[in-house]
């Protein structure tokens, strides 16, 4: 395993549980529409934004730089993650035109969109946005998706 | 215009240079062993600099090492 593939597999579980996490207490208790106005769940929502990030960062100082066998990294690596963030950033761009076009869907009868699901798509953006380079990275590694070489 | 290919002797040279390992090979021209086992499969075209490095270890010139084909052409006796 290189450095590359390790941090991209510690990305999609990190990010993975804490959307996990953000989606049943965003969902739960008095659901999306009161999201906003509690702030019990806001500030749990952020430290658990600020607990993912913490650990993101702990994962990458794990797998960084050391002498002698251990994890590395070459040009081969960083075309995956160059590549893969190329596509992340397309599916991010997506998703946020989706959840905005499904949101007016759903409340252009009401007239305006509750303020809780801004929270919701500013949080899930950045989950969404993590998991899915994690992902890619792993799948260009694996040869599973094709890199324009050999 | 017909598409170019980069064909290697990487495996080859390995095994005549005492069997080295993909590994060593991999340590002593500073890449990870997961491209040295993309290049011998074909999957993976290295820079010119790693091209170089991996020659110097072989102790050959880059051109015994690695061939530039256009798919479809003969190769020129």
């Amino acid at each position: 395993m290189t450095q590359s593939t390790f941090r991209a597999a510690g990305k999609v579980i990190i990010w993975g549980i804490v959307l996990a996490a953000f989606t049943v207490l965003f969902f739960g208790g008095e659901g999306p529409e009161d999201f906003a106005g509690d702030r019990g769940r806001i500030v749990t929502v952020a430290v658990l934004f600020a607990a993912g990030y913490a650990a993101f960062f702990v994962m990458l100082g794990f797998s960084g730089k050391r002498k002698g066998p251990g994890l590395n990294r070459d040009e081969r690596d960083e075309r995956f993650e160059s590549k893969a963030g190329g596509i992340a950033l397309s599916i991010v761009l997506a998703y946020v035109y989706l959840v905005s076009i499904v949101l007016w869907a759903v409340f252009q009868d009401d007239g305006s969109v509750p303020a809780g699901w801004m929270w919701f798509l500013g949080y899930s953006t950045v989950f969404i946005g993590m998991i899915a380079h994690g992902i890619l990275t792993l799948l260009l590694a694996a040869g599973k998706v094709g890199d324009g070489e050999g | 215009m017909a598409k170019a290919e980069i064909r290697n002797t990487v495996r080859r040279h390995r095994f005549e240079k005492g069997e080295m390992t993909q590994q060593e090979l991999a340590d002593r021209a500073g890449c990870t062993r997961q491209t040295i086992v993309a290049l011998e499969q074909g999957k993976y075209v290295p820079s010119l600099s790693l091209a170089f490095r991996i020659a110097g270890v072989f102790g050959t010139s880059i051109e015994d090492v690695f061939e530039f084909a256009e798919k479809g052409k003969k190769k020129a006796e």
